[in-house]
């Protein structure tokens, strides 16, 4: 038998490589440890502070007059923060929708082009600055629909982008079928392009609704006056939000309002969490069924 | 269509309602206004904030930039201790997370096995929408006294020849506020950076691995050149949410004017400084100078963003999805319309 | 060559009404269609009959479908595209000022070669131009009249409100015919409509052609010279040129009876095309 004149057994020198490699995916993992450990903290220390601090008290009641540290709930911030990102959305959404059928249907190129470069960099707006807009636009009026409004220019970015995205998905084909036994361009949208693309629609909104449902910073200036002693619903009066109860619950020393704090933290981030991981699932199942 | 014989004046029998006919340019001139009221909303936001702020401008010109003063009972305003806050808060926290994430990224689309990485990538989005004053609530009650009590003193004891970690230990302040935006900003940077890798073409991958590359080669080799730009931006965006990010920070930087070397100290940032104030100015003055601090914010925010969408667009070359375009079917039709 | 005479011979006896019976439709008149600055056909002028069925043959790339897709200004959806010459339909400039595209669709359906139904249900399908078009009346006689039309009737009777989706490919295209028969078109243009089809659904679809003929003006492009053979009275064979200035655009070769096409061409380019020594 000849001598071989190679060998396909590991070289000291590949050896060497190779550890290397082996060391930086260990590191990638670490990392990735690292960011689950974050997550798995900040969730665990907010439900294991929070769930013990929630009652039935807490859902059906306000806060006690003269601000009292004990009793009563955070009626007033569910129905404020309910009131105000509801209008936000209902501003929101049909804004976002016409704005991505214009970007994705009836635009030319460059112009299309032009608007999803603004959508993207209004969205990376700090949210503090677009409270400031609004502000100086209702001059320093307070009310629940300011809010509204401040909070439905963080979402129309969000769902114009989500909706073109989907728009672009509905074949080209099935546009084709619908003008060729001649009905209009505007039929075929309202008929044909939205109704494929419905669900990615929703789905987009839900994800913007989890993130107007966490703002804070826009509605300082715009409802912060909202009155926490009982469960009102005006939009026309400044109505206090989940976000801003935290954080003035938050910065009270005595312990029975950080309970408050934490009970309302673990709401909202159910509530968040929850509407985002499922809008995120059905948007990965719906991509897949319209792009596959 | 251009038409070539236009002397034809006998139409088609109109059998559409003026409805139907008025219906495409009503659908386009709608749904224009609403795109050019989103486009113009950042016109609006620059015009409103730059008309809030001319008070303090006229008052303290462009000296605001550099004045550390913020002196609410002698009205006298300036920003610069606050763009200090600002930026060391987020250069740390973005110098801190941008490996992480990347890292992270890797891990979840080159290392981890199939079936983990929907999952884990899904844990991160989660870390993403966690709302910043959860993060912040968190960061003053759990984050805080750790800070105090453990990591400074650990810091103080190791580190402490470095200018940078002497000083009051406290739960509040620099460092807090850095791990804070860490935090935040981790999951951002890591889910745009996955995305990139998960646009490299797979041919690349095996060219390199089937050179005789190994995994970690390749990645250097092959897949970050090929993100770079990507990355760059998204590290870019990252560091955007973090100079932006209001409640978080005002919640555990100690809200104090001063420009000092140690991270144990206290400070505030231009979005924390003007969250802060929230509840009411005193003086038309004051309230314009925190305007004026907006305007900054956003001028910082605009030119990041813009420089990371310039980075982003040029790669962004997934395959458009062939789509009809039908403004000139529109044209000709509005033209039909009597 | 023999085998293709006898089929004609078959299935075409006697049915082409003589030369100066025919009723022209659609007449071209050196019609010409850009992309851009690439001209894609050039100087077309042909005359299309009623209740025939024409087919239009040729190479890929000669501009088959760009020219069945100017017969009912499907061509309008390209920003890019621009036609010059003169395109009649029954005496009207298709591309005049006044005249609207919605309603020349409307009027000239068309069948694309992908089966494209609606992810919606069979009877939704054909009934979604009849609801729109405002042709609401008897919605269910005429859907199963549409049904029965293309031939799908039996198959689908059963299962109306199931998803379309889940026919297969040729009860797909067999519904593509009924939805654009359903809205009464009065010619109805097919491009490829049986090529991404098997050989028992694409002779179901042939079949249907001869009964739609009674009561339509067909065009119909394909790559299958022996289906041209079958089904077509008429057939128009284009071909690639090349201009001096290195531009391809395609020509209309030759046009005539399907017959003396595939049997006596006249010019040479057909007659090897249509005995397969090129193209
Ligand atoms: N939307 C378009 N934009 C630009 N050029 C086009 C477009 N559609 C077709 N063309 C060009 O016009 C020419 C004719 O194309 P067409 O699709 O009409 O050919 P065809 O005969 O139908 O080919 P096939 O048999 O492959 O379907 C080709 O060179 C093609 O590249
Ligand atoms: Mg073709």
């Amino acid at each position: 038998m000849a001598e071989p004149v190679f060998s396909l057994r590991t070289s000291g020198r590949l050896r060497r490589r190779q550890l290397v490699s082996r060391m930086m995916g260990a590191l990638a993992f670490a990392a990735a440890l690292l960011a689950v450990a974050a997550l798995a903290i900040v969730v665990i220390s907010v439900a294991s502070k929070g769930a013990s601090a929630l009652s039935i008290d807490f859902f059906t009641k306000s806060q006690p007059q003269g601000f009292q540290p004990a009793g009563g709930g955070i009626l007033f911030a569910i129905v404020g923060s309910a009131v105000i990102v509801g209008i936000a959305t209902l501003i929101a959404l049909p804004l976002g929708v016409l704005v991505a059928i214009y970007v994705s249907e009836l635009a030319p190129p460059r112009l299309a082009r032009v608007a999803r470069l603004a959508l993207d960099i209004t969205n990376g707006i700090p949210t503090i600055v677009i409270g400031i807009f609004v502000f100086t636009i209702v001059a320093a009026h307070q009310s629940a629909l300011a809010g509204s409004v401040a909070l439905a220019i963080i979402m129309v970015p969000l769902i114009a982008r989500a909706t073109e995205e989907v728009l672009l998905l509905v074949p080209p084909a099935q546009r084709e079928a619908s003008l060729a036994l001649g009905v209009s361009r505007w039929r075929t949208t309202f008929s044909v392009v939205v109704p494929s693309a419905l669900g990615g629609i929703l789905t987009g909104t839900t994800l913007a609704i989890a993130r107007a449902a966490g703002e804070t910073a826009p509605l300082l200036f715009l409802t912060a006056l909202g009155t926490t002693s009982y469960a009102d619903a005006n939009p026309f009066h400044p109505l206090q939000s989940m976000t801003f109860a935290i954080f003035t619950y938050s910065d009270q020393a005595d312990p029975a309002f950080q309970a408050k704090a934490w009970a309302a933290a673990f709401t909202l981030m159910c509530f968040v969490l929850a509407t985002s991981l499922a809008a995120k699932l059905a948007m990965a199942r719906y991509r897949k069924k319209l792009g596959g | 269509m251009e038409t070539s014989h236009g002397d034809e004046s006998s139409a088609f029998e109109r059998t559409r309602s003026r409805l139907d006919r008025l219906g495409d340019p009503a659908l386009k001139a709608i749904t224009f206004v609403a795109a050019a009221l989103a486009v113009t909303a950042l016109v609006q936001i620059t015009y409103e904030l730059i008309k809030g702020s001319r008070l303090a401008f006229h008052r303290f010109g462009f000296g605001f930039l550099t004045s550390q003063t913020w002196d609410t009972i002698h009205n006298q305003f300036g920003a610069l201790s606050l763009i200090f806050g600002t930026a060391i808060t987020a250069i740390l926290a973005i110098v801190i997370a941008a490996p992480l994430a990347v890292a992270i990224a890797l891990f979840l689309t080159e290392l981890a096995p199939k079936p983990v990485r929907a999952l884990l990538g899904a844990l991160v989005e989660m870390l993403a929408a966690i709302p910043s004053v959860i993060l912040g609530l968190w960061g003053i009650l759990i984050l805080g006294p750790f800070v105090q009590n453990q990591l400074e003193p650990f810091l103080g004891s190791t580190l402490g020849f470095l200018p940078f970690f002497r000083g009051q230990t406290s739960p509040t302040g620099i460092l807090t506020a850095t791990l804070v935006l860490t935090i935040m900003v981790v999951p951002i940077v890591a889910s745009v950076t996955r995305e990139l890798f998960m646009t490299v073409p797979p041919e690349l991958r095996e060219g390199a691995l089937a050179l005789g590359a190994t995994r970690w080669e390749m990645v250097r080799g092959v897949l970050l050149p090929a993100a770079r730009p990507g990355i760059l931006a998204a590290v870019a965006l990252g560091f955007g949410r973090a100079v932006g990010e209001a409640m978080a920070v005002l919640m555990v930087i100690g809200s104090q004017i001063g420009i000092h070397l140690s991270l144990f100290g206290h400070s505030d940032t231009l979005a924390a400084r003007i969250a802060g104030q929230y509840n009411g100015a005193s003086t038309n003055l004051q309230t314009s100078s925190l305007v004026y601090l907006a305007t900054i914010l956003l001028v910082i925010s605009l030119a990041v963003n813009i420089g990371a969408q310039l980075l982003i667009r040029p790669i962004d070359r997934r395959p458009r999805r062939q789509r009809i375009a039908l403004d000139r079917a529109l044209e000709t039709q509005g033209m039909s319309a009597d | 060559m023999e085998a293709i005479k006898t089929k004609i011979d078959l299935t075409r006896q006697g049915r082409l009404p003589a030369e100066g019976d025919r009723e022209a439709v659609f007449e071209a008149r050196g019609v010409s269609v850009f992309y851009g600055d690439q001209r894609a056909i050039d100087n077309v002028n042909i005359d299309i009959y009623r209740r025939l069925i024409t087919a239009i043959i040729g190479p890929s790339g000669c501009g088959k479908s760009t020219f069945i897709r100017t017969l009912n200004r499907m061509t309008d959806l390209v920003p890019s595209a621009r036609l010059t010459g003169e395109l009649r339909y029954r005496g009207i400039d298709l591309y005049g000022p006044r005249v609207d595209a919605v309603e020349v669709r409307r009027r000239i359906g068309m069948v694309f070669q992908k089966p494209n139904p609606f992810p919606k249900s069979i009877y939704d399908n054909v009934a979604y131009g009849l609801r729109i078009l405002g042709m609401k009346k008897d919605l269910g006689e005429r859907v199963e009249k549409a049904l029965r039309a293309a031939a799908l009737w039996d198959e689908v009777k059963d299962r109306l409100k199931d998803s379309a989706l889940g026919l297969s490919g040729g009860q797909q295209q067999r519904l593509c015919i009924a939805r654009a028969i359903a809205v009464e078109p009065e010619v109805i243009l097919l491009d490829e409509p049986a090529s991404a089809l098997d050989p028992i659904a694409t002779s179901a679809i042939e079949d249907l052609m001869h009964e739609l003929k009674r009561d339509y003006t067909l065009v119909i492009v394909t790559h299958n010279m022996q289906q041209a053979a079958r089904v077509a009275d008429m057939t128009a064979f284009f071909g690639l040129d090349v201009s001096p200035d290195g531009n391809r655009q395609g020509v209309l070769v030759e046009y005539d009876e399907t017959e003396k096409i595939f049997t006596n061409p006249s010019d040479k380019r057909t007659e090897g095309y249509v005995t397969g020594r090129f193209g």
